[in-house]
């Protein structure tokens, strides 16, 4: 289907769903809501998937709240989704809404697929534009790694008006995991352009939170924070923390949305993401050096005595 | 104007030749991803993914990834990507046959540019004994086996992930090749487990044996190396071959004195015309020290490129007593 013909089915779509309840938050997670269902997910490189025999899938629940521990799942939703896989190929997708409103999609091809949901509805004069957004990575060593490089960049998304993408790091590729005290970068669109001014709160699964607002070039940056602190023998360098965005934009225009008039819109837009502890808590230059060395050193000694004993002549004993 | 050509590069002078090819590799495969270059991820030689600038991926990562399965699965889809990955090495491999190693491999010519530096401190290079050298020329093929099997106990549930990749992990090219595009990551200690506690540990005292023994024994990893084991397996049907004329062969040694693997076959070998040793690295040095019209030669494709000549050894011999 081609772009602008899914974006118009999806937003006709849109008429006849029943709207998520306004002033809520509202986000997509990989989380699963109980011990069982987590047992078939595993992680891989960029969070939480299911292994199928053909590869991995991807599963995700809607959830409710503005911080990951009060957050509930939703039970039911059929507010549409767009697929957007790294062929940039575009579907409609829907929560499947059995137990809760979840969806599953198959990650076949290797990269990153966003997964977009746009909620828009008036509510006291008040345009409400809630666009959650899901970015989700499916990489297999076993693909190789030279295509990777170009598949790194974000998404830029024509098909929502406000979007909020997070900016590669100078070092990432697909086996990037952040750590705690890498610098988060995300940057904030409305209509395609960077938005300054507008509010963007980190919270993490244990609750720490921070609100910063978006500079001239609709950027802000976290600082994530190191919160993982077990005994050393139970230390594991894969311990995934998860991390929830949400930025939020207020514009005075004015319009007619299905029928209703508004004076004002409210977008807000979320997101998720995970950290692990960082890479300088368990590797060691100095030890790596300290063994080099002694490989060096005991190879040289070795060397030397091996070539002095061979060097040295024959000596005749005397017993007396 | 075809004798012309062929005593051109008869005559040529193979180490100016060598030096400046190993070079211009050796930049290409460090720092060829920094220009877009992407040559996939079946090349036979270490053009080392752990290497920022890399413009290509050395066939063996590729293969311990793959190999990390059950053997159920290694019998489906999974074996169709090690076959696959295996076709585009053999193609790749076909064409250069060991001279990979001999011009293109990146440690390889760090290798070469710390022998050197031996030389032009002076210090004595070593040379093992037969009896070692039959030993120690196994070790390349259980490094083989070990980089195979290891994986597959690894995805069997016998071997922790976190032993994934073993031979990369032992490999000095892990150590060093980043160091030259700026990165040091790769000289750590990895605490997070036993495992990788030992196997980079492991990693780090194999790049300080492998410092000191490339500084006294000539291309001193390369007869360990299981690249080189495998690429012996795949050599027979390649188009670049190291050919000899046993009638012709006096026997002189010249050939086994300047090879750095010291393969004696290269001397005491008369019948076979297919000359060419799993140890061999295509440097094709014992071929412009042969002193024998026709005793030794480079054949591609059944074409003579590069043959021994008495004109040439002269040449060549001339230059270097000038050069001192």
């Amino acid at each position: 289907m081609s772009m602008h013909r899914l974006i118009v089915t999806f937003l006709l779509g849109m008429l006849f769903v029943n709207n998520l309840p306004a002033s809520q938050i509202y986000w997509l997670s990989d989380i699963a809501p109980s011990k069982e269902q987590a047992k078939e997910m595993r992680s891989s490189h960029g969070g939480m998937v299911i292994q199928g025999k053909q590869g991995y899938s991807k599963k995700l629940w809607l959830r409710k709240g503005d911080s990951i521990v009060d957050s509930t799942y939703v039970k039911q939703s059929d507010v549409p989704l767009i697929l957007v896989a790294p062929n940039a190929s575009q579907t409609q997708v829907a929560f499947s809404n059995k137990e809760y409103a979840d969806i599953t999609y198959e990650m076949k091809n290797e990269g990153y697929y966003n997964l977009f949901m746009i909620d828009r509805q008036v509510v006291d004069g008040v345009l409400q534009e809630n666009v959650l957004k899901n970015e989700a990575l499916s990489h297999s060593c076993r693909n190789g790694h030279g295509h990777v490089k170009d598949m790194v960049p974000p998404l830029y998304f024509k098909g929502t008006s406000f979007d909020i993408i997070r900016e590669r790091l100078p070092r990432e590729s697909f086996h990037l995991r952040i750590g705690s005290g890498d610098i988060v970068s995300y940057k904030v669109l409305l209509n395609g352009k960077p938005v300054s001014g507008a509010t963007v709160t980190m919270s993490t699964q244990k609750g720490w939170t921070k609100t910063l607002k978006t500079d001239s070039e609709g950027r802000v940056a976290f600082e994530m924070i190191r919160d993982y602190y077990p005994p050393w023998h139970e230390f594991k360098k894969r311990h995934m923390e998860n991390f929830l965005i949400i930025a939020k934009y207020e514009s005075n225009e004015s319009g007619i949305y299905q029928g209703k008039h508004y004076n004002n819109i409210h977008y807000t837009a979320t997101t998720a993401g995970n950290y692990y502890p960082s890479a300088r808590e368990y590797k060691s230059y100095a030890y790596g050096l300290l063994i080099g060395l002694i490989g060096l050193t005991s190879s040289i000694f070795f060397i030397y005595f091996h070539r002095r004993r061979r060097a040295n002549q024959y000596q005749e004993k005397r017993l007396a | 104007m075809r004798n012309k050509i062929s005593n051109y590069l008869n005559n040529g002078d193979l180490k100016r030749f060598r030096f400046w090819l190993q070079l211009s590799l050796f930049i290409f495969f460090v720092y060829g991803g920094y220009i877009a270059i992407n040559i996939g991820d079946s090349l036979p030689t270490f053009s080392c993914t752990y290497v920022d600038g890399k413009p290509g991926t050395c066939f063996l990562v590729p293969l311990q990834h793959r190999m990390v399965t059950t053997p159920e699965k290694l019998f489906s889809y999974a074996g169709t990507a090690i076959l696959t990955g295996l076709f585009y090495f053999t193609l790749w491999f076909l064409v250069f046959n060991k001279a990979w190693c001999g011009y293109a491999c990146p440690l390889g010519a760090v290798q070469d540019w710390i022998t050197a530096l031996r030389k032009k401190i002076g210090m004595p290079y070593a040379t093992y004994s037969w009896g070692q050298f039959k030993l120690l020329k196994k070790i390349k093929y259980i490094l083989l086996l070990l980089l195979i099997f290891i994986p597959m106990g690894i995805g069997s549930g016998i071997f922790s992930h976190d032993m994934g990749v073993p031979f990369c992990m032992i490999c000095p090219a892990r150590t060093i090749l980043p160091i030259f595009s700026g990165d040091f990551s790769q000289l750590t200690i990895d605490f997070s487990s036993k495992t990788k506690m030992i196997m980079t540990s492991l990693g780090m005292l194999i790049t300080g044996i492998f410092l000191v023994g490339a500084f006294v024994k000539k291309r001193f990893f390369c007869f360990f190396c299981p690249m080189s084991a495998l690429h012996y397996l795949l050599s027979k049907p390649a188009f670049l071959k190291l050919k000899k004329d046993g009638s012709k062969c006096t026997k002189c040694g010249d050939c086994y004195s300047v090879c750095d693997m010291q393969i004696k076959e290269i001397a005491d070998n008369i019948t076979d015309r297919n000359i060419l040793q799993d140890d061999c690295i295509m440097c094709f040095k014992c071929v412009a020290a042969c002193p024998e019209d026709g005793a030794l030669e480079v054949d591609f494709m059944g074409q003579p490129i590069f043959e021994a000549t008495v004109q040439g050894y002269i040449k060549r011999m001339e230059k270097a007593n000038k050069n001192g």
